[in-house]
């Protein structure tokens, strides 16, 4: 639809790009290329009206569009202005008349960096996603979750998808689409679960929904990438690790306790995850990451975060430490792979 | 003389298996149920599935098995899941996922409730390392210390499964599963008074059937008036559970009213308790109804997860005695720490089956828990002197401690007696002591019929003729004893030949005078 056209700031569009496989996004949207006068290439996310977005009826369906997008382009521009470098985003924003459509053929799009793709695509475990880029993208997604942190955003949808990665081993986090405000009610705020529910802690699948807002969202975004660090050095995630472990009966959508009830066996649950993952991370890596996968994917969000912060306000879901703790181990590989080249 | 476990009660004491094949039987569902079941969206799931038809990618493939998990979803992963097992890239935890997946989408798992598997004291070890392994990350995990208490007992070691039990009671006093194993680690460890006396205490076994059920049954063992009886009808009859739920009550109460002289109420309970039973239910069920023939049992043994004693002891009810044996093995590794399975098996084993090895075998498997066991400790020792190893039979039988003099245990050791007399070529002395306990067992019909079976069996070894003159005083004391064992037995002398020149059945055995040590 918009292919060939020209956008306000001179942005052209130049292909249209397969929808990402599992990208939440919040609301369906069309992926093009375009392209900035200066020649730079760019990825334009546009509102697509006509997409499956929940609502029986027209009103209700554009109105949950709208906000929406709305609640996205607002957080991208809140984000840019924040200078948070570690979070794809958006270089402009806009509404597109397609000509000759009338008032109803506006189009209202972002204009994110473009990436050359997500980690998905390279964690295949080949010699090319060596350890120190691991931890070099572990600690972008920290930093970049971090930097939410700090303003009282909670991503709630960090997945293997959403970290994109760009030339010279760098990543960011993408897609604020699920993304919660303090103090700001989102549209999808009624949701069980914020984000894919795949990779969901367990008290979120359970609809064990903690009053307080940084228990409830910077203990799920720990969660989250703790278990990206266990794809990243196990190849699975935490979520369907646990779940494989407890009894159908206690499976999500069987369980009819509450999560309280259920957490001594989620524990034992995990517990035997972890042992499947202890046994998967390279035996070199294991003093370094057990501890802080423990301390992210705990399935308690009270217990979750470093256990220095815990107890005191404002740091248990701190990720300031673990931005750390991922420098420290991204230098570390860094340099053991410099002595290995070095090495006869 | 192989003997069977006292057998002359029973309660449905709470069965104790891991947390998480507890959960998975369902005795730890909540009371309250939620209403409305949990939304999950699968949109991204959906979308995923789509993509997956045009993009067949390793990426792609882990988040539908993701998926597929998390929303129960295990049929539509399928294919995903087989592209991730022949992927030569696939992280082994991704391939155990799919794995998982395909195993929740075939017919045959969607939950085989009754595999048991044989666990050695090794792994159990390997389990007790496990266990306080991940005790380090959750000390205050009561299911843990449960579960680990469990191990220490498979193992032998009372003392550190106490200690643990102890642990898991100090964080949640009040949580079934921990109220329950407790109950029966107590009540192995001959204190059911404990036991009865946490159940008392925790303010949750008055609102819960589970424990007030287990509560109930402890009483009996412990000898202790039963209360709040009247509270269990009300929760019986409150509407507010599921058959399955006050399954293990109405039995615990239906034996309670029977023992009152109330056998009108407690029919009713009975069939109450098997509407949806527990298999400890079920058993119960089976156990009353060969004591009280007004009690009929119509479930089908299939119906019911893990029914292992029930049907055991429905098979040895039709002397189906390979059915029985192969059931008593289950249960054997369903309920490791307990020695009514291995006293079971070890006493048909040596018995109608006629295959001390097999009774070596299990008598073995039930002293591991159980060390000190009377029953378990003379099968073996007999079943030992019936393959030869008399020596090695006596220096068991020799170690046997009766220490609290049961006087059933000691009709049973004073008739194992002779019959080590018999083996080491001193049938005078063995003849006595086969009369002495004989004369003893005077109260004790089972008891007495199988040591004039055991006697004929010995004198059978020497004189064939012996056993005309003896069989009608076996068949007397035998008549009316409600025990198909001692049916099939006497049958079987019966049909011994009547002359020392046919046929003996059991070969002589070589005598071992030499480590006696009289």
């Amino acid at each position: 639809m918009l292919t060939g056209h020209t956008l306000n700031g001179g942005w052209k569009v130049t292909r249209q790009v397969p929808k990402s496989p599992t990208g939440t996004g919040g609301w369906s949207s069309v992926g093009y290329v375009v392209e900035s006068p200066v020649g730079k290439e760019a990825f334009l996310k546009a509102l697509d009206i006509y997409g499956p977005f929940g609502g029986a009826d027209l009103t209700t369906r554009l109105q949950n569009l709208m906000e929406s997008y709305n609640f996205e382009r607002d957080l991208c521009l809140f984000c840019r202005d924040r200078s948070m470098g570690r979070i794809v985003t958006a270089l402009d924003e806009g509404t597109f008349m397609v000509p000759g459509a009338g008032p109803y053929g506006a189009v209202p799009y972002l204009i994110f960096e473009r990436a050359d793709g997500d980690v998905r695509s390279q964690v295949d475990f080949s010699q090319r996603f060596t350890m120190s880029i691991r931890f070099r993208y572990l600690h972008h997604v920290a930093t970049g979750l971090w930097q939410l942190h700090k303003q009282e955003i909670a991503h709630q949808d960090v997945k293997p998808s959403n970290v994109l990665v760009f030339e010279q081993s760098q990543s960011k986090l993408t897609d604020l689409g699920r993304a919660a405000r303090q103090g700001h009610t989102p549209p999808h705020h009624l949701l069980q679960v914020q984000g894919d529910n795949s990779y969901a802690p367990p008290e979120l699948l359970y609809g064990d929904v903690n009053a307080d807002w940084c228990v409830r969202r910077q203990g799920c975004d720990l969660y989250l990438f703790g278990s990206l660090v266990v794809y990243f050095f196990a190849g699975t995630a935490m979520t369907p690790e646990i779940i494989r472990h407890l009894p159908p009966t206690h499976y999500p959508r069987s369980w009819k306790g509450t999560y309280r009830d259920l957490l001594p066996i989620v524990e034992k649950a995990y517990g035997d995850a972890m042992d499947g993952v202890r046994q998967a991370v390279d035996p070199d890596l294991r003093g370094d990451l057990l501890p802080i996968i423990t301390q992210l994917c705990d399935p308690d969000p009270l217990r979750r975060g470093h256990p220095k912060g815990r107890g005191i306000k404002g740091q248990q879901y701190s990720l300031e430490r673990y931005v750390a703790i991922f420098d420290r181990l991204t230098m570390k590989s860094e340099i053991l792979l410099s002595k290995k080249k070095v090495a006869p | 003389m192989t003997v069977a476990l006292r057998d002359d009660s029973r309660w449905v004491i709470p069965r104790w298996r891991d947390s998480i094949l507890t959960a998975r039987i369902g005795e730890m569902s909540p009371l309250t149920e939620m209403k409305a079941p949990r939304e999950l969206d699968p949109a991204e799931f959906e979308q995923a599935l789509r993509t997956w038809a045009e993009e067949r990618t390793l990426g792609i493939a882990f988040e539908i098995l993701a998926g597929g998990m998390v929303h129960g979803r295990a049929q539509e992963a399928r294919d995903a899941a087989e592209f991730v097992l022949a992927s030569a890239s696939a992280s082994p935890l991704s391939k155990g996922l799919a794995k998982t997946i395909l195993e929740a989408s075939s017919p045959r798992t969607q939950m085989d409730m009754d595999e048991v598997e044989p666990v050695t004291l090794l792994e159990e070890r390997v389990r007790i390392a496990a266990a306080k392994r991940l005790l380090v990350s959750y000390p205050n995990n009561p299911l843990l210390w449960a579960d680990l208490a469990r191990s220490y007992i498979l193992v032998g070691q009372a003392q550190p499964a106490l200690r643990a039990m102890r642990a898991a009671l100090a964080i949640a006093p009040n949580n079934r599963f921990v109220l329950r194993a407790a109950t029966r680690l107590y009540i192995h460890d001959r204190d059911p008074g404990k036991a009865l006396d946490l159940l008392r205490r925790s303010p949750a076994t008055l609102r819960d059937p589970w424990l007030l059920a287990a509560q109930l049954a402890t009483s009996e063992v412990a000898e202790a008036e039963p209360l709040n009886v009247k509270r269990g009808m009300e929760l019986i009859q409150s509407g507010h559970f599921s058959p399955f739920q006050i399954s293990e009550l109405a039995s615990a109460i239906a034996s309670i009213e029977f023992g009152a002289g109330n056998p009108k109420i407690g029919k009713r309970l009975v069939k109450l308790s098997l509407a949806v039973p527990t298999e400890n239910a079920f058993a119960q069920a089976i156990w009353m109804a060969k004591k009280i023939k007004s009690i009929s049992v119509q479930t089908d043994a299939r119906e019911v997860n893990r029914s292992f004693e029930a049907q055991a002891r429905l098979a040895a009810l039709k002397s189906s005695w390979k059915e029985a044996v192969a059931s008593c093995r289950k249960w054997c590794l369903d309920e490791p720490f307990s020695a009514r399975p291995t006293g079971l098996g070890s006493y048909l084993a040596c018995t109608v089956l006629e295959d001390p090895g097999m009774g070596v075998e299990f008598a073995e498997y039930g002293l591991k828990a159980n060390p000190n066991n009377v029953t378990l400790l003379n099968n073996k020792a007999v079943a030992l002197a019936d393959l030869g190893r008399v020596g090695d039979g006596w220096k068991i039988f020799r170690s046997i401690n009766n220490a609290k003099e049961d006087p059933r245990h000691s009709i049973t050791l004073t008739a194992t007696e002779g019959l080590f007399r018999f083996r080491f070529g001193q049938p005078e002395q063995g003849r006595a002591l086969y009369r002495k306990a004989i004369v003893q067992a005077e109260k004790y019909p089972l008891l007495k019929g199988m040591a004039l079976i055991h006697l004929i069996r010995e004198e059978a070894r020497m004189d064939l003729k012996a056993v005309a003159g003896l069989l009608p005083e076996a068949e007397a004391a035998c008549q009316g004893v409600p025990e198909p064992v001692l049916q099939t037995l006497l049958e079987r002398l019966r049909s011994l030949p009547k002359e020392q020149e046919e046929k003996i059945i059991v070969p002589p055995l070589p005598i071992d005078k030499g480590s006696m040590n009289l």
